[in-house]
């Protein structure tokens, strides 16, 4: 009887206490986030939308409307950072402003800064912040119109007539999209004045609290989905974890076979396959459905064309020159010294510009130059400088060359080499003929050399070194690339799951002796 | 040198904060009152600038005084009514931007609440054939859903004392509501859980660098 | 009487002109639509002051007549001073009076105090108030949480399922009854109680607009 009695007067603070313990236990014990968050269909639905906004047809905007205060930031703020992150993956500039919350205004600005700058997105051409305006039915209603009317300027007081951005957008025709994150009912506002009013499709990111009050706008379709606290948070992390950032590793086996792996899978994939796919931001996606199932590889190499379709918007990639003919190649946070050969084979991947490609060239063509007059000279690689080039040019041009010019194999070489697709042949030509133009005119300041006789010289070297580059290509690397996000949502999923079962087992803790003691008063 | 914390001083302060405000769980003590008290003094003067370079200069005064669109001095003077709050002597003047704000709003809302709140809802209540396609489920839940929401308003609009032919309707109308108060309940209990991992989740990340940075 | 009888009248003629406006779709009708929410806004600029002179008030008083936590006014008054001083400074275009650096670049000392007030101590105060209810409610689910009656097992079973679904989503039954319950029952009553809350907000906006409901006149004169 005692005990019944004692179960129902539990003091408070060992609820506080085993409510804390089991709050931060599962976060710390938590190594490996939960891999698999099933998706409830509201939280699909956003995603899928957000998927079907097209950046290369009509290019429509986001509008992401901040409108909650300090004391929910942390239901919010996760679904926020997942929808910014899924806007910059997939390039829909967008529009951040506050309306119904004016302390909510900085939360969003620095979660989209600092995402931003995660994704080399730039202010003006890829974002803009607008900052808070006072009035709620007026601004939503206003925006309906001319955007420029409620907020002639953004957050930090430039006109929206000199940001690119905003050239081409206007009002609501031009937003595939508003995202309303809430702690309170301002979605009401976006629904009544914004959906119904102009049409623009309006999803919600609520607190749990308001979860059940959405019901009736979702069975509408008012509200084209909703996130539900840190729950949908999670969920939409991991779609756009799933989607865009992928953990790869690419491993080269041999000289025409590459293990890839995503995520958990793998596949195996040839050179054409990687280079196709890699190619594939010059090919439409049609063209390069009809090849690969004339070859029947398409179930192959589907996964990998998703992965690469996700990734160039999110890398960061800094080359450095380490001497010699090795480059140290900075992923995020990775590096990796690596060669010529895997340099391009990383640029082909990450869909390096062609001027970087052309930098990087210049830099080795330098290296190699050195070597050669090095080796020319009798002296060690090493010391090798400009001044001792410069010293020596004259010694150089004294002796007689006897060398042939092979454009061609050099060329073919190089191309090989690139792992260029043929229309990209003529290019490598060209850049590399630039680079060994420029080399020459920096490294021979005074000499009276001219352009053919120096390419003379260094060609025929060049060539050599390279064959023996392209063989050195053919040895095993593994390339792996880590994607660092930190899933806040999904992270908490754990203890959020520990914390209700203990508040529901407190509840039928207090529901059993409530009954017990009553029972045998009784 | 890497410390298992963070180095950045801000970065104390604001675990400072967090655990000022919940130091409140033992008691209420000065700490948390001093915390509580800072926090509202912040948040009204982030509000003041705020307010003062995003709304004040950039949508009234600078076109006034500045670009000259005097045209606007009517919107102006109506806003510069609101500091009569502070003139005891005139300060029923305040009325007026406030009762011009009402009507305004009101005669804003009046159609558009009727169109989006009304006329959208009960047509997305109605029951159509086509629910009945394929699975009969849908069909099903729809006709639930009706009969709920009729009897949820009939207890609103006729659960008075005196009984009445719909007292037994508005009484199935109590489930529905009780089962839409359980599902808020249930939810509520999981947003706070989910604030306070939040908090959590910056002390043993940010802060103390247990859950790895 | 005319300092009641003018707010009335302007409620009444603005209200109804604005419902007319909605009807007419004419381009003039659009322009006067157009002006209307520009001046609103900026009208609506500053009723800052509302709050303002009301926190000052409360404060000010508490300290004048000593009332009880009276030392704490000070704090929030000179939280607020020293935001809106570094705000207002901080937030100009261009800022660079004394410039540190700061996340890689140089800054105003002004717009360093006012991000990191902002993001260090008004964020980290804010989101921990809400987040101690999450102990409250712990306690107060456990203490007075009892089925009782046929209308407190309702509750709570609903409570329950849907706290069941949300932990063991990936379990298809529980995830998916926790959505019908959303979907349906929840969806009934909620839809009800908005219908019903839709019509008594617009009752109460065309008795404010007819003058019935005057509470925002203040007094009962």
């Amino acid at each position: 009887m005692k005990f019944w009695e004692r179960l129902g007067s539990i003091d408070r603070r060992i609820i506080y206490l085993v409510l804390a313990v089991l709050v931060i236990v599962p976060l710390i014990a938590t190594v490996k986030l939960p891999s698999k968050v099933r998706a409830m269909p509201r939280t699909k639905d956003i995603f899928d939308h957000v998927e079907a906004i097209d950046p290369n047809g009509q290019r429509k905007a986001m509008i992401l409307s901040v409108d909650f205060d300090p004391q929910v930031e942390p239901e919010l703020k996760p679904q926020m950072e997942a929808m910014v992150r899924h806007a910059f993956a997939r390039d829909i500039p967008l529009i951040v402003l506050a309306m119904a919350s004016i302390q909510g205004t900085d939360i969003g600005n620095e979660i989209v800064l600092r995402l931003a700058r995660e994704h080399n997105k730039v202010y003006g051409k890829d974002y803009v912040l607008l900052g808070w305006k006072p009035g709620l039915v007026a601004v939503v209603l206003g925006l309906g119109n001319f955007i420029e009317q409620v907020f002639p300027t953004d957050y930090f007081g430039n006109r929206l007539s000199e940001l690119p951005m905003m050239q081409d957008i206007t009002n609501y025709n031009d937003v595939g999209l508003v995202g309303n994150f809430t702690g309170s009912s301002s979605y009401g506002y976006w629904v009544i004045y914004g959906y119904n009013e102009f049409g623009v499709p309006v999803a919600a990111g609520v607190t749990s609290v308001s979860v059940a009050d959405l019901y009736p706008y979702l069975g509408s379709k008012q509200l084209i989905g909703m996130l539900a606290g840190m729950k949908g948070a999670a969920e939409y992390e991991r779609l756009v974890k799933d989607r865009y950032y992928p953990n790869i590793d690419i491993e080269l086996l041999g000289p025409n076979a590459f293990k890839v792996t995503v995520d958990e899978q793998t596949y195996d994939a040839d050179d054409d396959d990687v280079t196709n796919l890699a190619h594939r931001f010059k090919l439409n996606e049609a063209n390069l459905r009809q090849i690969l199932e004339k070859e029947n590889r398409f179930e192959k190499a589907l996964p990998l064309l998703e992965f690469l379709d996700a990734t160039p918007y999110t890398r960061q990639l800094i080359v450095e020159d380490i001497g010699k003919r090795f480059l140290e190649v900075k992923i995020e946070k990775q590096e990796l010294p690596v060669d010529r050969a895997e340099m391009l084979m990383l640029a082909d991947f990450y869909s390096v510009s062609a001027s970087i490609i052309d930098t990087i060239l210049r830099v080795e063509v330098q290296g190699l130059l050195k070597e050669v007059l090095g080796a020319k000279l009798q002296i060690q690689t090493a010391d090798v400088t400009d001044l001792v080039i410069e010293e020596k040019v004259s010694e150089i041009m004294d002796k007689e060359f006897s060398i042939i010019f092979h454009q061609t194999p050099l060329l073919d070489t190089i191309a090989d080499t690139l792992i260029l697709e043929p229309s990209s042949e003529e290019k490598a030509r060209q850049n590399l003929e630039q680079a060994l133009k420029e080399v020459i005119r920096v490294s021979y300041p005074e000499a009276e050399i001219s352009d053919s006789l120096a390419r003379e010289v260094l060609s025929t070297e060049l060539n050599d070194i390279l064959k023996v580059k392209s063989k050195g290509r053919k040895r095993e690397t593994e390339v792996s690339v880590e994607r660092d996000i930190f899933l806040r949502g999904t992270q908490a999923l754990p203890a959020l799951s520990a914390a209700l079962i203990v508040i529901i087992v407190f509840v039928i803790i207090g529901n059993v002796s409530f009954f017990v003691t009553r029972r045998r008063k009784k | 040198m890497n410390l298992p914390f963070s180095t950045d001083w801000w970065v104390w302060i604001a675990a400072i904060c967090t655990l000022a405000m919940f130091s409140i769980l033992y008691r209420d003590n000065p700490i948390y009152r001093v915390a509580e008290h800072i926090f509202v003094g912040l948040a009204l003067g982030y509000g003041l600038s705020i307010t003062w370079h995003q709304a004040l200069w950039p949508i009234a005064l600078r076109p006034l005084f500045v670009e000259g669109q005097l045209i606007l001095i009517i919107p102006f003077c109506i806003g510069l009514l609101f500091f009569t709050r502070i003139i005891p002597k005139l300060s029923w003047l305040v009325r007026i931007p406030i009762a011009l704000a009402l009507g305004w709003g009101s005669g804003v809302s009046i159609p558009r609440v009727f169109r989006a709140s009304i006329f959208h809802q009960m047509k997305a209540s109605l029951v159509r054939p086509e629910m009945f396609e394929g699975s009969v489920w849908p069909g099903i839940w729809a006709i639930i859903l009706l009969l709920g929401i009729l009897a949820t308003l009939s207890y609103f609009f006729f659960s008075r004392k005196e009984k009445g032919p719909l007292t037994p309707v508005s009484k199935v109308g109590i489930v529905f509501i009780m089962i839409g108060f359980g599902a808020t309940f249930g939810l509520t209990v999981m947003s706070r859980i989910s604030l306070l991992i939040g908090r959590v989740q910056f002390l043993l990340r940010d802060w103390l660098y247990i859950i790895p940075k | 009487m005319l300092k009641r009888r003018i707010p009335l009248m302007l409620t009444l003629v603005l209200g109804i002109a604005m419902m007319i406006q909605f009807f007419i779709p004419h381009r003039y009708s659009q322009v006067i639509y157009d002006t209307s929410i520009e001046w609103y806004r900026i009208a609506y600029s500053f009723a800052f002051i509302l709050g303002l002179s009301s926190f000052i008030t409360h404060h000010w008083r508490k300290i004048r007549h000593k009332k009880e936590g009276w030392h704490y006014s000070p704090v929030a008054l000179g939280a607020m001073i020293v935001m809106t001083v570094v705000g207002l400074i901080g937030l100009t275009p261009g800022m660079n009076w004394l410039p540190v650096n700061w996340q890689g670049q140089q800054v105003s000392v002004f717009t360093y105090l006012f991000r990191n007030f902002y993001n260090n101590m008004m964020v980290p105060l804010g989101a921990t108030m809400f987040s101690v209810l999450a102990f409250y409610i712990a306690s107060a689910a456990y203490r007075s949480f009892r089925a009782k009656s046929l209308i407190s097992i309702l509750l709570l079973s609903a409570a329950f399922v849907v706290m069941l679904s949300i932990i063991f989503y990936n379990v298809l039954p529980l995830g998916d009854i926790g959505e019908w319950v959303l979907s349906v029952p929840n969806m009934a009553a909620k839809r009800g109680i908005f219908l019903g809350a839709s019509l008594a907000g617009i009752a109460t906006s065309l008795k404010i607009i007819l003058g019935i409901e005057r509470g925002y006149l203040g007094g009962t004169k």
